[in-house]
């Protein structure tokens, strides 16, 4: 038996010696590329590979990195994109061992994370650093004075994301059985009362759902822009009580009588689908369309925003501290910034969704092919948009709302 | 007699038929999903029928091709290493008396029996120290972890039954431990050997976290492609891919029996 632990030990001494060269490479490290200019970074990242770390549970978003943007990133500079599925609390996660270890080189160059993700990220020091000045079409397109480029939910972005797309909250409802959508709050719980169960919301503290209850806040508070600066409790404490009594009000009419809220948007997009409820929404404008051209939604499905605005918000790319190809990190984001990608990112087709560039600063020709977008038979224009936007507001705003739900709207 | 043959035949089958129908009643709305984007609660069935999902899982971005060829590649390490480790641990525990032999024992099985978080979180960091491993080698050594036991417990019971007695008839005509190894023990242990290796395959497969802590989410197995869609709500999407994960278990199951078949066939000849 002798021989054999031999041959065990041989075994794994050979599987040791198969390390793969990806990761023993030496890398530059992060910040020599944040000090390069943007010629030395394309020299340093052609024949490079970047692995993009995102979300992955859409087709249309899939595609669009992998049909579109990845053969187009491969020709124009000989770099090699490779996207891989992951949650973005996921990444967060693995950054923060990584970070524990003092892992100095890691897998992931590229992340799209959300407002709280983001939040986390930049305390604990996990990202590169700023980087969006170096981009040079960060710097000729986007609005880089403008707030929904340099917060993130109320947080600072100061450089280390950059914007990637701009989603709008759009309610969707069915011409067919309803004409004159509610345009407000006051509205929407005189509708409920003529229409008992026909309108429901995702329970916050669902995405939606908590979006949902930030638009009532937004009509019912005294002064909604005292909440776009810092936190301070006693303003939404002075605020609370009308939003909760405006939500109990619609409560009895809602489906179920508000005795139980669909948990998730998919929930209660089934609930549309099958046409139990006549209204539903999203942080997406189009999204509707989407799903009426993949036939999940009926055709007489259109969209409305409030009167008085929707939220929107934009959300962002970013670099890990530890990222083993910053240079090609710093090639891919600019592309996806690229007026071209931004375009096609908008037709239906993979995704639909807004762009995050100013619109006055693109070229005629560019200003034209927007105009031409379809973006589907029920996205509102972008006038109609871009005229009802309102800001978020900080992230423990938003927690403080959820767990208020909780306790005077669930329970009561 | 032939008679209460005919309906104890006829009981027989239609008890198989059942059983049958038991085992693949949950394939069916797999397969109407895979091809449908929307399948409303009262329909039988849907309306429209499409091939998106399939169309996507072919594509590029669906990793189907990817997905299944890295599942086998690590499954195929992870059987190798059962193999190197676990016939030698489990006759050296089926055929020796020494001490501390019930904790050797307990120690290896105990990935059945510890909850799975515990044994993950060690691994995470596992996982950080081991990072100059190959991928492929340090996701199939958590699937080592987790697939040994069963392998061990097949393997062992096995060592259990052939007992001591043909072993020490070799030894005293002279035969050295790897002749017995090879000539007495090896042939014997066929059976048990296939049944632990396509345990072994199978949960290997199957395996989302320790795959995803060990690469760091870089190695696409099949549960790994699978995974983003599961919350997504996309049942048409999920459905396709679970089906294809089903196919390769399925050939596995065939390819087993086969060789199963093959391995009595000769053990017959050879007596015969």
């Amino acid at each position: 038996m002798k021989k054999f632990t031999i041959v065990v030990l041989l075994f794994l001494l050979i599987l040791s010696g198969c390390s793969s060269d990806a990761k023993n490479n030496s890398k530059q490290p992060g910040e020599t590329s944040l000090k390069s200019d943007w010629k030395e970074i394309t020299a340093e990242a052609k024949g490079s590979k970047v692995n993009f770390f995102m979300w992955g549970g859409d087709e249309g978003i899939n595609r669009y990195i992998d049909e579109w943007v990845a053969p187009l990133v491969k020709e124009q500079y000989g770099i090699e994109v490779k996207r891989y599925p992951m949650d973005a609390t996921e990444f967060i996660n693995k950054l923060m061992t990584e970070k524990h270890a003092n892992k100095k080189s890691g897998e992931m160059d590229v992340l799209w994370v959300n407002g709280e993700n983001f939040k986390i990220a930049k305390q604990q020091e996990l990202l590169l650093g700023p980087f969006t000045s170096k981009l040079p079409n960060f710097n000729q397109f986007v609005d880089t004075k403008s707030n929904d480029i340099n917060y993130d939910f109320g947080f600072p972005t100061e450089g280390y994301e950059a914007p990637w797309g701009k989603v709008q909250f759009v309610f969707a409802y069915d011409a067919n059985k309803i004409s004159n959508p509610p345009k407000s709050i006051a509205e929407l719980k005189e509708w409920v009362k003529k229409n008992p169960g026909k309108f429901t919301y995702p329970a916050p503290p669902d995405f939606t759902g908590s979006a949902f209850i930030r638009h009532v806040l937004h009509e019912e508070s005294n002064d909604y822009n005292a909440y776009l600066n810092g936190y301070n409790e006693a303003l939404i404490k002075a605020d609370a009580d009308q939003v909760w009594n405006a939500l109990n009000e619609l409560e009895p009419f809602l489906w179920r009588e508000g005795k139980s809220y669909p948990q998730s948007i998919s929930q209660l997009e089934q609930l549309y689908k099958n046409g139990e409820v006549w209204m539903t929404m999203g942080y997406d404008e189009a999204n509707a369309s989407n799903l009426i051209k993949s036939g999940e939604f009926p055709a007489s499905t259109k969209t409305f925003v409030f009167d008085q605005g929707t939220l929107s918000n934009t959300h962002f790319l970013a670099i890990p501290y530890n990222a083993p190809n910053p240079n090609g990190a710093l090639i891919l984001i600019n592309t996806l910034l690229s007026p071209s990608a931004q375009l096609k990112k908008m037709e239906l087709e993979y995704w639909g969704e807004n762009m995050s560039l100013s619109v006055d600063r693109l070229s005629e020709k560019d200003k034209k092919t927007m105009a031409a977008i379809d973006r589907g038979p029920a996205t509102l224009t972008q006038q109609e948009l871009s005229s009802h936007r309102i800001p978020e507001i900080g992230a423990e705003y938003v927690q403080w709302l959820e767990r208020g739900w909780m306790k005077n709207v669930a329970n009561d | 007699m032939v008679k209460s043959l005919k309906s104890s035949l006829v009981a027989k089958g239609l008890f198989i038929m059942m059983l049958t129908l038991f085992l693949f009643l949950p394939f069916i709305p797999l397969v109407i999903w895979s091809f449908t984007k929307q399948w409303p609660w009262p329909l039988l069935l849907p309306e429209k029928w499409s091939l998106d999902s399939w169309n996507y899982l072919f594509s590029v971005s669906g990793r189907a091709g990817e997905g299944l060829l890295n599942s086998w590649i690590v499954a195929f390490l992870t059987l190798i290493g059962n193999l190197l480790i676990g016939i030698p641990a489990s006759r050296g525990l089926a055929q020796n008396e020494f001490k501390g032999k019930r904790v050797i024992f307990a120690i290896l099985l105990a990935p059945l029996f510890i909850p799975y978080t515990v044994s993950i979180i060690g691994m995470h960091d596992l996982a950080i120290q081991f990072d100059f491993l190959n991928e492929y080698v340090s996701v199939a050594f958590a699937h080592l972890l987790v697939t040994l036991p069963y392998f061990i417990a097949t393997i062992w019971f096995q060592f259990r039954l052939i007992g001591n007695k043909l072993q020490e008839a070799a030894l005293s005509l002279g035969a050295s431990e790897w002749k017995i190894f090879i000539w007495i023990e090896a042939p014997l242990l066929i059976p048990s050997v296939l049944l632990g290796s396509f345990l072994v395959i199978v949960i290997s497969f199957s395996q989302y976290l320790p795959t995803w802590i060990m690469s760091g989410g870089t190695l696409q197995t099949i549960p790994l492609v699978i995974f983003p869609f599961a919350n997504s709500g996309n049942s048409s999407i999920v459905a396709a891919y679970s089906l294809l994960f089903f196919i390769p278990i399925l050939f596995l199951l065939l390819v087993y029996y086969l060789l199963l078949r093959i391995n009595s066939r000769k053990q017959f000849m050879k007596r015969g």
